[in-house]
């Protein structure tokens, strides 16, 4: 899959497991953290996600644990995955700069981190 | 209160909440019973595990919204996504090919309608006026939307803006689904079901086989050309056609009749077995997908037979293939098209299994 057809819940997963592996629960809450809980994965388009990007290689299986009678598979970011989310993450950010600054021009004001103090422009 | 933020049930019996659990993760598992085996085996307990750890304290019930998103993934497992089985990425592509070739069919048929009630409109205006309760308006709207639907649809799955291709393609079944039940259709009963069943057929293909996981697919551009090349022939020849058939005049409008024969008869049919056959070879994804498109079109079978047991087989079978009727000889035709694309499909599975298990000298 290229670049440009990556989905935002897909984006969020790959950045929620920069930093560390994470179990299926686990990848839920961080995209719910990452998006101030705009974003509630379903386990259905979890596991379609999974499938998909671990059989592109952007992901990996990384242990199996049981917890409480439970297993629990972890799943870490590949090297390749790393890659593929720097370039998202990177194409994004100069989409960003682009709106905030045209905004600007226009006399438009930006709430938040992008207004007058901070910006991405 | 666990991590999920079950707030409120604190004062609930342990007891009770472990036996909910018991209940929900029972239910749970019987709603994984959707997924394909395999895949249930693979991944079953780690997605238990992920859907009891997301549900919230005291909860006895999955919610709609995870029932929804698992049933969704059932299907997009059986119709070829990533983690699916061989025979889901055959059914996948055999989907999403009689998704795209009915489309396009349906797209030119309309369109040969549509160019047809134009250049009629063209050549003398006011004919539109002549038929009761029909404005200019709605004559220049029923003439061009449904081809636009159909060939939208098509480039719209092809290129990848699947959401509007699916959108587009349940909608043209909602527009047949009223069009059929309406009491003024000229059609007859079983005609009407077959083109019904067939809108519905391919709004199904499309909406699963075209999921956000399912491939591309392969050469959209050898797609769009043939596409292309086939309206442009088939919109021609019938602008050509209205053009010699309006004003009728005996001699032109007898060889306009032929050509209408001909091409609402036989050819499409004649076409679909022949490509069949000739992709039989390769894989039999072609036949399989040619087969279950026209499978609709056997509905107008039964009553064909009936008529002809009943001796009244006028524009219905053979000996009267040719006749001023809507579909003539359509029974015959569709039910040879399927005979030979199963006989073709049978062949290709036959090649494939041997090829497979043989070996090498």
């Amino acid at each position: 899959m290229n670049t440009s057809t990556r989905t935002e819940q897909v984006f969020l997963i790959l950045t929620a497991l920069v930093d560390q592996p994470r179990h299926g629960y686990g990848i839920v809450q961080e995209v719910a953290r990452l998006s101030n809980g705009q974003t509630q994965l379903k386990v259905g388009t979890l596991y379609g996600a999974l499938d998909r990007l671990t059989g592109e290689g952007l992901l990996a299986p990384d242990r199996d644990e049981i917890e409480g009678g439970r297993l629990r598979r972890y799943y870490r970011l590949t090297e390749q995955g790393a890659a593929a989310l720097a370039e998202d993450a990177e194409r994004l950010a100069a989409h960003a700069a682009v709106a905030t600054r045209r905004l600007r021009d226009r006399g438009v004001s930006l709430p938040g981190k992008l207004g007058p103090a901070g910006g991405a422009a | 209160m666990n991590e999920n933020g079950g707030a409120g049930m604190d004062d609930e019996d342990p007891a009770d909440i472990g036996a909910g659990a018991d209940v929900l993760e029972a239910r749970y598992r019987r709603i994984l019973t959707l997924l394909p085996a395999a895949y249930r085996e693979h991944r079953g307990e780690e997605m238990i595990s992920t859907l009891l750890d997301g549900a919230p304290r005291g909860r006895r019930w999955p919610s709609i919204a995870e029932l929804a998103s698992l049933a969704a993934l059932a299907i997009r497992l059986r119709v070829g996504a990533p983690g699916g089985t061989r025979r889901a990425v055959a059914v996948g592509e055999i989907l999403r090919r009689t998704a795209l070739t009915g489309l396009l069919s349906l797209g030119l048929w309309t369109g040969w309608n549509g160019v047809d009630n134009l250049v009629v409109l063209w050549l003398e205006r006011r004919y539109a006026r002549h038929l009761p309760g029909l404005t200019l308006e709605s004559w220049l709207a029923t003439s061009t939307v449904p081809p636009l639907v159909y060939l939208g649809a098509f480039v719209a799955l092809l290129v990848g803006w699947r959401r509007l291709g699916r959108l587009l393609s349940v909608a043209q079944a909602g527009y047949i689904g009223f069009a059929v039940t309406r009491h003024d259709s000229f059609l007859v009963l079983s005609d009407r079901m077959a083109l019904f069943a067939l809108s519905l057929l391919i709004a199904v293909a499309a909406g699963s086989a075209f999921h956000r996981e399912a491939p591309r697919m392969p050469t959209p551009r050898r797609w769009l050309v043939s596409a292309a090349g086939l309206a442009g022939i088939i919109l021609t020849v019938s602008g050509v056609y209205s053009a010699l058939a309006f004003p009728p005049s005996p001699p032109d409008a007898q060889l306009a009749e032929e050509i209408a024969g001909v091409v609402g008869g036989p050819l499409v049919p004649a076409l679909a077995a022949l490509f069949g056959l000739s992709r039989a070879r390769r894989s039999p994804i072609w036949p399989a997908a040619l087969l279950t498109l026209g499978a609709p079109g056997l509905l107008i079978v039964p009553r064909a037979v009936i008529i002809y047991a009943q001796g009244k087989y006028e524009n219905v079978f053979v000996g009267d293939l040719f006749s001023r009727s809507l579909w003539p000889g359509m029974p015959v035709y569709m039910l040879a098209t399927e005979v030979t694309l199963a006989a073709a499909l049978g062949w290709s599975l036959y090649r494939s299994r041997r090829r497979a298990t043989a070996v090498p000298a």
